[in-house]
């Protein structure tokens, strides 16, 4: 499956779940703007990795909403500490999904560490995660009842096509969701 | 003491907190754990902290960070990419070991980095006693808000009991 492919299905579940979700910098943040850009998205253009914390942060500002991670698997690996900080904390209405293609995309296809990791198994490394999916299980979970892992395995050899968004501009923009 | 900050909190809608522990922080951090009108979440690292605070920001709410300064050391590639970037206001309550009241060997080269890193960096810091703390966060909040950067106040020891 082509990331584009894996972030039109992610944001049709998103949509239909009416959730917020930070997506990592570059290729997610870029993909993800492409399936469907809603006010609901907000996009990190700067801190690799941050995406899975940040979300954490929205889940436990907003309980009532589902929080959605679109992590990449060479971003989520600079922050692995994060998965056992979600699994102590277990936000129930935390998914975080990590796109991996064992690469990073941006830095001319290197190889990732990620490759090291069995993404298909993190529930059992970090208990507190329900469980482990893969893009097409994603359906079957409920949502309220996190956090889950989703893993999506994507083809690599995909730029993602730009421009993004201001950072300041991507802020005000979600934050005015919340407003009274 | 501790209930006089908690209460101060309480009474500014600053009911989100995560850190890393340091031993000076510890009866806040137990003080915030217990306490059910808040949310503490323990994070592995301190770079977690930076992005856990600038989410519930961005989600229009407040929060206070508790580090140690070496912690603010490890989190600096995330502290200017995401909360200078993105521009998230929030409350970083240090432990600045090293200085005058700590004898440890192994502090105050952190003291050192610490403050020569952030004089470097223009941030706004502002040294407090405990006693302090229940007026200088929510102040802290306030500045950190109108100037759009997070506040760093710094504890110079720890709490007399």
């Amino acid at each position: 499956m082509k990331q584009s492919e894996a972030f039109e299905i992610l944001a049709a579940f998103a949509e239909k779940h009416n959730a917020l979700i930070v997506s990592d910098i570059g290729s997610q943040s870029l993909w993800l703007k492409a399936a469907k850009d809603r006010p609901e998205n907000l996009y990190l253009s700067g801190p690799m990795g941050m995406a899975s914390s940040v979300a954490l942060g929205v889940a436990t500002a907003h309980k009532d909403r589902l929080v959605i991670a679109a992590c990449g698997d060479g971003a989520l690996a600079m922050n692995m500490t994060s998965l056992a900080t979600i699994s102590n904390t277990k936000p129930s209405n935390l998914m975080v999904v990590v796109m991996n293609n064992g690469i990073y995309e941006f830095t001319k296809s290197l190889p990732a560490p990620s490759n090291g990791v069995n993404w298909n198994n993190i529930s059992a490394t970090y208990p507190g995660f329900q469980n482990t999916v893969d893009l097409a299980g994603m359906d079957g979970l409920n949502p309220q009842n996190g956090p889950h892992f989703v893993h999506a395995k994507i083809e690599p050899g995909q730029l993602p096509p730009g421009p993004g968004m201001h950072a300041i501009d991507v802020h005000h923009r979600f934050k005015g969701l919340f407003s009274a | 003491m501790i209930k006089n900050i908690l209460d101060a909190l309480d009474q500014h809608n600053i009911h989100t907190t995560t850190g890393v522990p340091d031993g000076w922080l510890v009866p806040l951090i137990k003080g915030l754990s217990e306490d059910k009108r808040f949310d503490y979440i323990a994070a592995a690292r301190e770079e977690e902290c930076f992005g856990i605070a600038s989410g519930i920001a961005m989600s229009g709410k407040r929060s206070m960070v508790l580090i140690q300064n070496s912690g603010f050391l490890n989190a600096i590639g995330a502290f200017t990419t995401l909360c200078q970037k993105y521009q998230t206001p929030f409350v970083c309550l240090v432990a600045n070991r090293g200085g005058i009241n700590d004898s440890n060997s192994y502090d105050p080269n952190k003291y050192r980095s610490f403050e020569a890193t952030t004089r470097a960096m223009s941030l706004f810091t502002h040294p407090s006693s405990w006693e302090d703390l229940p007026t200088n966060i929510p102040k802290a909040m306030a500045r950190s808000e109108g100037a759009g950067e997070p506040a760093f106040i710094t504890l110079y020891e720890g709490l007399k009991s």
